[in-house]
């Protein structure tokens, strides 16, 4: 199996970038703002809305996601209340414009949603407005005890507004995720006239839900892995929350999550809520119908809308799940659902291997549970666990491949992971940020189990192709080791609404390419900041966020020569730039004029590159990029100065060889130009002797000659 | 073996040419006895120099003998006029001036040649210092403007820029 690369470690020279607009100085810790207290850590959010981070509101907090005043001016409500999100918790940014749509007084208004400089924390996060109109919660701890509340309150208080906001809901294609009484409010009033649902956006969907809200099957889940979920899941939470809100006693009281789901599986979850207390009338056909545990049983909306009217739906046949007519033994405990053996296996994989092998499992499935559908689906995956080969953790893979034969619809269990198959993303998403245990993420999807569970599934699953071709593509992604593939490039295919999880940018909640512009630009300002731009994370955020960015230039980026990654990531930068028509950035432009020098060093000419080097400095002050990287980017002026340095070669050479000659020459300097001055003294010998005789002739026989 | 034949083959040309002048140079000795005897006797410095010389086409010996045959000059024209008789030509041998003024030609001779000689090689060597200078100065030129690996002495990729210049930048 291949090795996990990621990464994962800490950059202490992005750490001292500051942090991003706003305001004053980090609060101590918050303390909770009752009426009339003073309000402190203002935070600028939008221009209008102020946050104040030294008042909490922890009667709407979201788990570990904290609720803060916040107060609107001009236009904007004034009574409002923050949800700062925490990073490991994905936050469902892009549902955010659909919910905006949303104008329904039972559901909690979003004024504004985006990015807030969170001093307290001096980073970014992610952050929802909503308007305060919620008032107290129903019940504080919603999974014990129950309101006892007459049917006819709930009608009109409760069903008819949870109703309609379902409905609003189905048309924005939205699923709440977080129906539960805790999450419901009273609006203010004293006589609940009217509930107010509470936000969903700020966690994953059903990440907060207890157990008892949930399908047996996604309550087997890691709450963090439930995936986006259905609305038919969203009308079983209501139908426990109505539950909970009229019966009187409660008889899961003591429970477990493994015996709530144990119960829900023999006696229904209906049996399971209300136990002995006993409703009449339509209410009762209501119940049943959204208590159903079979979600093809399940009433759908328009069924509950039917029922709304007044009229009566047949009641359906509650299909009962298998059960075994003889237990099998597993670890000294006896099992007769498939279900709960399921995930005990899962649990337990090296135990449960003699049990799987020795062909015990297979006989209890054939001849106990008389399944025969079960019983191929287990020989099939007998078949595929072998394939890996019996070393290693094949007792994983046979334990993973034996649960979803034994539990069709349940999980995907495979060591710590625990998912159904679209919520791999957040479960993923947060074992990096939580920094834990990434092999068996890689193990996980190179073992490719998902093909087995779409195989398994009695009923359709939505959209099978984009499912099973987004774990397609993450097997490529993780054979992929350089940068722009691995399991970085995973966590943002699988969760698409996860921000950057780069820790150069690690102060900045960057979900888009213009985001990461702008977060390197206040990072230019940073003394500290690093050499290179991207690392692995950035690269696989931007490749997935739009790949016309930077995939025509992620094989350079992967390239060993430092000159090749610089001019990569400088061509990325500028074709966002471009792409998205940007302002100008002086300050990444200034950076990446100074990281340009293994660049420069590619020609040879001196002079050219003083000359580069000015244009590029010139250029940096206008922050315009694309213009910087035009100056690398014209193959005529490469290839030039390439003749050129040939053409200086050899001229060198030529001077050497002639250096040479001269050298020799000058080695017996006494003997040069000997040659040259006989022969220089032959011609002047040659003229005197020439005149000389010139002259005794004229001499000789001339008139008036002088005899000699 | 190629140098020995074009050895012989010049001997072989001087054979039949040197006869030929040899022949003319008897015939004219006869002819002009009385000058004859003023060249062989005044041109012995000449004949000791082209015997002694070994610089390539003996240019001492033509300097010298150019000089020489000019002291001859004067004396061979007197001879001629006062009727080109032997025994003119041997008085004129047998006064002390004649031989005095000849063989002083012929050291004018050989000072023209060591002065143009060394004149001429200290301009030469000059010179060429000069060039040594200039060529390394455009040497220096052209490692500045193209860098050490113009020079041709260090290991260079296929497009020109030494090998050991592909490093990966620092992961900042």
């Amino acid at each position: 199996m291949s090795d996990v690369t990621v990464q994962n470690e800490p950059e202490t020279q992005a750490e001292s970038a500051p942090i991003v607009p706003a305001p004053v100085a980090a609060p101590p810790p918050a303390p909770v703002s009752g009426k009339g207290a003073p309000l402190t850590g203002e935070i600028i959010f939008n221009e209008n809305i102020t946050v104040y981070s030294g008042n909490r509101l922890p009667q709407y907090d979201k788990g570990p996601v904290k609720a803060y005043t916040a107060r609107g001016t001009d236009k904007v409500s004034k009574n409002l209340f923050a949800m700062v999100c925490e990073e490991h918790l994905t936050p469902r940014s892009l549902k955010a414009s659909n919910y905006f749509g949303i104008l329904n007084p039972s559901l909690v208004r979003l004024v504004a949603s985006g990015v807030i400089g969170w001093t307290p924390a001096g980073k970014e996060k992610y952050c929802f407005i909503f308007e305060n109109t919620l008032g107290n919660a129903l019940m504080k701890d919603d999974t014990k005890g129950g309101l006892g509340m007459k049917p006819d309150l709930v009608l009109n208080s409760v069903i008819r507004p949870m109703i309609n906001v379902m409905m609003d809901m189905r048309d924005k294609d939205i699923v709440h995720g977080n129906i539960r009484v805790a999450n419901m409010f009273d609006g203010g009033s004293k006589n609940l006239e009217r509930v107010v649902l509470g936000e969903c956006l700020s966690t994953p969907v059903s990440y907060l839900q207890p157990v008892l809200y949930e399908t047996i099957d996604r309550a087997l889940c890691s709450s963090i892995g439930r995936g986006p979920g259905t609305q038919q899941d969203d009308l079983y939470a209501l139908g426990v929350s109505l539950a909970v809100m009229m019966r009187h006693s409660d008889p899961a009281e003591g429970w477990s999550d493994e015996e709530i789901i144990q119960h829900k599986m023999d006696e229904g979850t209906y049996s399971v809520m209300l136990g002995r207390d006993r409703l009449t009338g339509a209410i009762l056909e209501l119940m049943r119908g959204l208590l159903y545990d079979d979600e093809n049983q399940r009433w759908t909306l328009d069924e509950v809308l039917i029922w709304l009217d007044g009229r009566r739906l047949s009641p359906k046949q509650a299909a009962r799940r298998s059960k075994a007519s003889r237990p099998v033994n597993f670890m000294g405990e006896k099992y007769i659902r498939p279900e709960i053996l399921a995930r005990e296996i899962a649990k337990n994989p090296a135990e449960a291997r003699p049990l799987i092998e020795d062909g015990e499992l297979e006989r209890w499935l054939s001849r106990a549970l008389e399944d025969k559908v079960a019983t191929a689906r287990f020989e099939k995956a007998l078949k595929q666990a072998d394939e890996g080969g019996k070393g290693g953790d094949y007792p994983d893979r046979l334990a993973t491949r034996t649960a979803i034969a034994l539990h069709p619809e349940g999980p995907m269990r495979y060591k710590n992971i625990n998912v159904m198959p679209e919520g791999i993303g957040p479960a993923l998403t947060e074992a990096f940020i939580m920094k834990r245990d990434l092999q068996s993420y890689n193990d996980f999807f190179m073992n490719y189990f998902i093909t087995q569970w779409v195989d398994s599934q009695t009923g359709t699953v939505p959209d099978v192709s984009n499912l099973v071709g987004r774990y397609d593509g993450a097997r490529a992604h993780l054979r992929q080791k350089g940068m722009g593939g691995g399991l970085e490039k995973c966590i943002y295919a699988m969760n698409p609404e996860v921000h950057c999880l780069s820790e150069k940018i690690a102060k900045y909640h960057v979900r888009t390419p213009e985001d990461l512009m702008h977060a390197l630009e206040k990072l230019s300002q940073n003394s500290g900041r690093p050499t290179m731009f991207f690392d692995r994370h950035i690269v696989a955020f931007l490749s997935v966020k739009d790949r016309k960015n930077i995939d025509p230039y992620i094989h350079d980026m992967n390239a060993p020569e430092g000159y090749r990654r610089i001019l990569a990531e400088a061509k990325t930068l500028a074709t966002i730039q471009k792409r998205s028509q940007m302002e100008k950035f002086p300050g990444i432009a200034k950076w990446m004029v100074e990281s340009l020098a293994p660049v420069y060093e590619r020609f040879h000419d001196r002079e050219l590159r003083e000359s580069i080097k000015k244009n590029a400095d010139k250029l940096a002050e206008t922050g315009d990029l694309p213009k910087i990287v035009l100056l690398f980017d014209d193959p005529a002026v490469y290839q030039s100065d390439n003749l050129e340095f040939r053409r200086a070669m050899r001229r060198y050479h030529d001077l050497e060889q002639e250096t040479i000659e001269i050298e020799g020459e000058l080695r017996d300097e006494s003997s040069l130009g000997q040659e040259t001055g006989r022969q220089a003294a032959a011609l002047v010998s040659g003229i005197l002797a020439g005149i000389i005789i010139m002259t005794a002739i004229f001499s000789a026989f001339g008139k008036g000659a002088v005899p000699f | 073996m190629a140098a020995s034949t074009k050895k012989r083959k010049k001997k072989q040309s001087f054979g039949w040419k040197g006869q030929i002048f040899l022949i003319c140079l008897l015939l004219a000795s006869v002819m002009f006895a009385s000058l004859a005897v003023i060249v062989v006797v005044g041109m012995v410095p000449t004949i000791v120099a082209a015997i002694v010389d070994r610089s390539e086409g003996r240019m001492r010996a033509l300097t010298i003998g150019a000089m020489n045959f000019a002291g001859c000059a004067p004396f061979m024209l007197e001879i001629f006029k006062k009727g080109n008789s032997l025994e003119t030509s041997i008085a004129y041998m047998l006064e002390p001036r004649t031989i005095v003024v000849i063989y002083f030609a012929a050291a004018m001779g050989y000072l023209i040649d060591w002065a143009m000689t060394g004149i001429v090689s200290s301009v030469l060597v000059q010179k060429t210092k000069n060039r040594l200078r200039d060529i390394q100065k455009s040497q220096k030129e052209l490692t500045e403007r193209w860098g050490v690996e113009v020079t041709g002495t260090i290991p260079l990729d296929e497009f020109g820029f030494p090998v050991e210049s592909h490093h990966k930048p620092e992961e900042a």
